[in-house]
């Protein structure tokens, strides 16, 4: 268990470190130069001093010198400043990083409380009128556009029935600027998550409800449960304790392999509402030619990802006594793909 | 479900072996015909789509037959309401709404197919190679899989659509075309696509190069490439579709997204993803504006999701309904 976990851990380094060099590599194929933007604005400015502060911010040198320079003050803990919001990049990634986590979390929460009642009665009884209604809300989840998903939202709630707000962050800190500082984090009023949350939730209780209810089809199915059944235990009583708890292993995994999914969800729900996450500091950076800001973003992004489907892997070994080793998986997934 | 549907090079055990397995041939016609026919939301579903197909191919004909133009701007007639000329109202520049959605049926179907047929291809190349090679082969091709499903795919998208193509060497004219942004949309999503179709097609690979006919064909002297197309090919083929079927609303809603960004398909162009992009400003003023793209992609997922779903259960009808 615990060699698996170093070995992972090991994986999980070589995976950040090609994807900040892929990335860095991108970086030089990005359109315009940071300098250009910076003087564009400065009627004065002739190409020595252009020449000057490229010298200055080291964009003279060839990539891969600048690479090794910026890998090296990210292990050292420098992320390095942020030009478009003019903070460091720590400070920046540690306020979105939560607003994130904030999000992700009580929208993890809201669609698994919903599909867990949903999924298990559907499960229960896969040829009724509600398994029916159930099927085609998860068709609808599955595909509505996050987007257009929040656009209604917004429409609804707060254009037509002006309930609630649209923007995800209260006006008194919009207006004492962007990413202010590590103050900002601090909780906002409860009605302005709810609309954030429930776009995001809303995108993500579809693919919940499936898994759900495949892994509860199947564990109703084991021997078992039909033992249970034959001792006369109540069907609430088997459902509960007997079936949830074994469907619950492979749904737990593949949840959280879905993250990045959910993280992908989140990308555009903070652009609608304007919720400053780790999505919406990767767009602004992009847009706002930032794009040392939009590398560690989207490297902590990555280690998010890579983290969960880690913590995927081993909550399956930790809760599934017959995959222990990594030898008795690649068997089985072999043995098993013939099908 | 093993059915070499190419005939055999010669040879009987070659057609013994594979008629003994195969106790339940499913053609791909056949599996086809099950899934349109099998259930009324497929067949709603598959009809959806041959309407948008047809809207895709002939739609510029049918706008200029009836008077609309999805480029033309007309600043005084700004986020119009419905008339009888704009059926569907104008856009914040004065463009028919109706135009641009028809015009953009055209890209959203052509990004949606386009992406889902390269990447099945591009997958099922490294799927084939890596289930059939083995070894480090094996070992290196699915790491790097795992690799690329485990990136956050919306924000390495958004960093990958603003590269500047002019400086990996494509020449400043042909970057601005506007076929181009179509082109660059199904090469970034065909780069991120692949990896599903890629372990599906492993996996079948590794359960068809067991069986005896391979084994025969192998000894008749045919090469690898000859075992991989003819023999293992057509064994994966129909899972594949499968996956690909369900992957098309998949990329659909990625280009949607992508576009609304403004990273996708660039405007004039006009995509349904684009028609939504700076919609949340006039939310206020104009409601209606946000909805007709947002539909078309709803419905046009929802479509390609039901009828893989039906093309899922017509292939393998014993497995669960998940």
């Amino acid at each position: 268990m615990i060699r698996v976990t170093f070995n992972k851990l090991f994986e999980a380094c070589v995976v950040l470190f090609l994807i900040s060099m892929a990335v860095y590599a991108l970086i030089g194929l990005m359109p315009g130069d940071p300098i250009d933007i910076m003087l564009a604005a400065n009627p004065h400015a002739t190409a020595e001093d252009a020449a000057r502060l490229r010298a200055l911010y080291g964009l003279d040198r060839p990539l891969w010198e600048r690479y090794v320079d910026w890998a090296a003050g990210f292990l050292s803990g420098d992320l390095g400043h942020s030009r478009l919001f003019n903070q460091p990049v720590a400070d920046l990634l540690g306020v979105a990083f939560m607003n994130t986590l904030v999000l992700l979390g009580c929208a993890m929460i809201t669609a698994l409380s919903l599909a867990l009642p949903l999924g298990v009665y559907s499960a229960c009884r896969p040829h009724g009128m509600g398994a029916k209604l159930i099927n085609l809300l998860c068709y609808a989840g599955i595909s509505i556009p996050p987007f257009w998903l929040g656009l209604l939202l917004i429409t609804v709630f707060s254009v037509a029935a002006g309930w609630l707000p649209a923007g995800g962050m209260p006006p008194v800190r919009a207006a004492s600027g962007a990413y202010a500082g590590a103050n900002s984090s601090a909780f906002l009023p409860f009605h302005y998550y709810i609309l954030p949350v429930a776009a995001l939730a809303l995108a993500s209780v579809g693919g919940y409800i499936r898994y759900i209810r495949a892994g509860m089809i199947e564990a109703l199915s084991a021997d078992h449960i039909r033992t249970a059944r034959a001792k006369g235990l109540s069907p609430a009583r088997i459902i509960i304790h007997h079936a949830l708890p074994q469907a619950m292993i492979p749904v737990i995994t593949v949840i959280a392999l879905d993250f990045g999914t959910l993280f992908s969800g989140a990308v555009i729900t903070e652009t609608i509402f304007n919720w400053r996450g780790m999505g919406r500091l990767v767009y602004d950076a992009i847009m706002g030619n930032d794009y040392h800001l939009a590398l560690s973003a989207l490297l902590l992004i990555t280690a998010m990802i890579v983290a969960a489907n880690m913590m995927a892997d081993l909550l399956y070994r930790f809760l599934d006594p017959r995959i222990r080793s990594a030898a008795d998986k690649t068997r089985s997934t072999k043995s098993g793909g013939g099908a | 479900m093993i059915h070499p549907m190419t005939p055999q090079p010669s040879g009987t055990l070659t057609n013994a072996a594979s008629s003994a397995v195969s106790s339940a041939p499913a053609s791909l016609s056949n599996i086809l015909r099950r899934a349109v026919f099998g259930s009324v939301g497929a067949m709603i579903a598959a009809v959806f789509l041959v309407f948008l197909c047809v809207i895709a191919v002939f739609g510029s004909v049918l706008s200029a037959w009836f008077g609309l133009d999805p480029h033309h701007t007309d600043l005084m007639a700004r986020l119009g309401a419905s008339t009888a000329q704009n059926p569907l109202g104008t856009d914040p520049l004065g463009r028919d709404v109706l135009a641009r959605l028809i015009a953009g049926t055209k890209i959203s179907m052509a990004i949606g197919l386009a992406g889902a047929l390269c990447a099945a291809t591009l997958g099922c190349m490294i799927g084939l190679v890596a289930g059939f090679r083995g070894g480090v082969v094996d070992r290196l091709l699915m790491r790097l899989t795992d690799t690329v499903l485990a990136l956050p795919l919306l924000p390495l998208l958004i960093i990958v659509s603003a590269i500047d193509f002019t400086k990996i060497g494509l020449s400043a004219d042909a970057v601005n075309s506007p076929s181009f942004g179509l082109y660059k949309m199904v090469a970034i999503i065909t780069v991120f696509a692949w990896p599903a179709a890629a372990r599906l097609v492993r996996a079948g690979t590794l359960g068809a190069k067991e069986q005896l006919y391979v084994t025969a064909a192998h000894a008749l002297g045919a090469t690898d490439i000859q075992v991989m197309i003819r023999h293992i090919l057509p064994n994966v083929i129909a899972p594949l579709i499968v996956a690909a079927t369900l992957a098309i609303g998949n990329i659909i809603l990625l280009e949607s997204s992508l576009s609304f960004l403004g990273l996708g398909i660039q405007p004039p162009t006009a995509s349904w993803g684009n028609m939504l992009q700076g919609a949340e400003d006039y939310i206020w003023d104009r409601p209606s504006l946000a909805l007709w793209p947002g539909l078309a992609i709803f419905a046009t997922v929802i479509a390609f999701n039901v009828l893989g779903d039906s093309l899922r259960q017509a292939y393998n009808p014993h497995s669960n309904k998940k």
